[in-house]
Formats: structure tokens, C-alpha cells, sequence
């Protein structure tokens, strides 16, 4: 089983060797595959002096462009799981069994690490909760399917969804929209319970002040992934 | 009434702005498939100063009691089409950029695989 570590990083100098060594120490036979997503600082470099690959994005595609090319790369070399993971040290690599081994059983097709099964580690600020569970909530009113942290930036895949998700990956807040889109194509989803660490270093992608912005806009980019699905189901 | 004053400067300008669309088509500044609608509009901007009475005309078929206004209308009308093709045009182009800029880095990387493994002797 080949299995590769996608890392989307954007300014992470200061984080990514720790995060990149902090998996190799504990899974030497996983490969690890830094985007690089057009970052100012020294990411690409600092990356390149770990056990690692490097993807070097020469325009800045924001995080769902950035996990896209890794998907297209894991295709590309036929890695039969791909684990995303944030680049700013917020998931812990010890977790990364608990996501490997349900695809590894063929229990599911896509696993999400989730910070709210066990209720450990840092639980996100109260004003992102409500949105989570907002979101929660929608996929759940959307799809019968009880997901408890949509936003998790914590997953692995199996070989399927890669090619799936290679070619057609939602932009700019995705992790909602691709779960949804996941659900309605009839992939298996199983959530397990991680402990997420407080970034030590650098900012979410979403800031508070865009906060309205990212509901809306995954709102209707979730309304949105129904609406195409029917329109091709009714194709058929 | 429409001035005579008016009428000739009206048609300057339309005239120099298709001029200029056709000097930036000429020299491949402008893409032809963007430039069509300018032209009419070009067209449509020469024609009406030549004709105000196709204006009046227009206005009393539509209940409008000031022709200007009609004017402004399809004005109005023709810029949120034109701004809202270029919206979907840009969509289209931010799309083939996101593709290129993946795609670029993977054939990178592969150079960078290829450079690393001919520099190494074994």
C-alpha cells in the first residue's frame, strides 16, 4: 500500500520541517508531498532540506487549489491512500493510524479526523463551533449523514476518491462542499476522533471578519452541489 | 431636438472609439471574439446620432416619455450584459490558471526528480 502525506502549506517556514520530520520519526515508509501554495516566505526551501517532495505553486490557489495538485500528483504516481494534513502543526501524526486503518479494512472510502467524537485537545473558538455545527447540520438535513466536524482539514482518501477528487475539487473553503459531494456520489465516510493542537505559528485561512462571508459562500456552494448532482442524475 | 453640434460630436466620438477597437484588433491587442459586441456598439453609437428618430420611436413603443431615457436603458442593459459575460469569462480563464499552475508544479517536481537522480552516481 503506497500511501502519501498531502501538506498544503501557505507561510509555514516555521512550522513545516517539524511537521514533516514529526510523521517521518513515526511513519518512515509514508511518502510526504508539500504544497508549497505560492508562499513569500522560505516554505519551499526550508521543505525541501526534510525527507520530503515539493510541490511549488507559482501562483497562490488558496487551500482547495493547493490540495487539488496533490491529489492530481498522488494520481499522477499512484499512491492508493492520500492523508491531507495541515501544515501548521495543528494535527497530531499519532492520529494517523486511526485514519489509515478503516480504508486499510475497506470500511469506507474516506475517513475525516474529528476534534468533537472525544471532545479532547483544542476545540476551536465558540464563534467557529456554531459555525461547524451550522454546517453540520446542513449535511445532515442534506444528505441523512451525521458528520460532526465538516471542516476538518484532517482526512485520508482511497485510491477512488483521488482520481475522483483529482479531477474535480471545490475551491475556496472546500472541505464542506467536497464532503458533501463525496456523500452524493455514494462514497463511504467514517469519522475518527483526533486531537487537534492550537497552531502554534501562522492563521487560519478563514478569519474571523470573513466569517459571514465563508457561511454564505459554503452555504450556497453546498446548495449548489445538490443542485448539479440532480441535474446529472436526471442526465442518466 | 438633437443639436447639430451634438450630432457631429456624438459621431466623433463613435467614430474614433470603433477606430480604435479596429486598430486594437488590427494589432492583436484586442481578441476578435471579445471585440464583436464593441463593434456593434460602435455601430449602434454612429447610427443613433444619424438617426434620432429611431430613438422617439423606440420611445413611444415602450411608453417612455423622455427618448434620453431609453438611452440610458439600453444602455444600462448592454453594460451588465457586457460585464457579466467578462465574469464568466474570467471564471473560465481563473479555472485554466488554477489547472496551469498545478500542473506546472507537478512537471517541476518530475525535473527536479530527474536533475536529482542523474547527479547521483549509483
Amino acid at each position: 500500500m503506497k500511501v502519501i502525506i498531502i501538506i498544503p502549506a501557505y507561510n509555514e517556514e516555521h512550522t513545516i520541517s517539524k511537521v514533516v520530520r514529526e510523521i517521518k520519526d513515526i511513519f518512515p515508509s509514508f511518502d510526504i508531498l508539500v504544497v508549497n501554495d505560492g508562499s513569500v516566505d522560505l516554505t519551499g526551501t526550508v521543505a525541501r532540506k526534510e525527507e520530503c517532495q515539493v510541490l511549488d505553486l507559482i501562483n497562490n490557489l488558496g487551500i482547495g487549489g493547493a490540495v487539488q495538485a496533490g491529489f492530481k500528483y498522488a494520481q499522477e504516481y499512484g499512491y492508493d491512500i492520500a492523508v491531507q494534513l495541515d501544515g501548521d502543526g495543528q494535527h497530531d501524526p499519532l492520529d494517523l493510524r486511526y485514519l489509515l486503518e478503516p480504508i486499510l479494512n475497506r470500511e469506507c472510502d474516506v475517513v475525516i479526523g474529528s476534534r468533537f467524537i472525544k471532545g479532547e485537545g483544542f476545540q476551536s473558538t465558540p464563534m467557529r463551533r456554531i459555525g461547524i455545527r451550522y454546517f453540520s447540520a446542513m449535511i445532515l438535513l442534506l444528505t441523512g449523514s451525521k458528520i460532526s466536524d465538516p471542516t476538518s482539514g484532517y482526512r485520508a482518501f482511497n485510491k477512488d476518491v483521488i482520481k475522483l477528487l483529482a479531477s474535480s475539487y471545490p475551491r475556496d473553503y472546500p472541505e464542506p462542499e467536497a464532503l458533501l459531494l463525496l456523500i452524493r456520489s455514494g462514497r463511504k465516510i467514517k469519522e475518527t476522533p483526533v486531537t487537534m493542537r492550537q497552531r502554534t505559528a501562522g492563521e487560519s485561512s478563514i478569519r474571523e471578519t470573513k466569517i459571514v462571508y465563508y457561511m454564505i459562500k459554503v452555504t450556497l456552494g453546498l446548495i449548489m452541489v445538490v443542485l448539479k448532482k440532480q441535474a446529472e442524475s436526471r442526465r442518466l | 431636438m438633437i443639436t447639430v453640434r451634438l450630432q457631429i460630436l456624438s459621431i466623433v466620438i463613435a467614430l474614433s472609439f470603433t477606430l480604435t477597437v479596429f486598430y486594437l484588433i488590427k494589432n492583436d491587442k484586442l481578441d476578435l471574439k471579445y471585440s464583436i459586441i464593441w463593434l456593434f456598439a460602435g455601430l449602434v453609437m454612429i447610427v443613433l446620432p444619424l438617426y434620432p428618430q429611431t430613438l422617439v420611436f423606440a420611445s413611444k413603443l415602450l411608453n417612455i416619455m423622455v427618448p434620453a431615457n431609453t438611452l440610458f436603458l439600453v444602455g444600462s442593459i448592454f453594460l451588465i450584459c457586457i460585464v457579466f459575460s467578462l465574469t464568466v469569462a474570467l471564471s473560465r480563464s481563473s479555472m485554466r490558471i488554477k489547472n496551469l499552475t498545478q500542473e506546472v508544479a507537478i512537471l517541476r517536481n518530475k525535473v527536479e526528480k530527474l536533475n536529482n537522480h542523474s547527479m547521483d552516481p549509483s
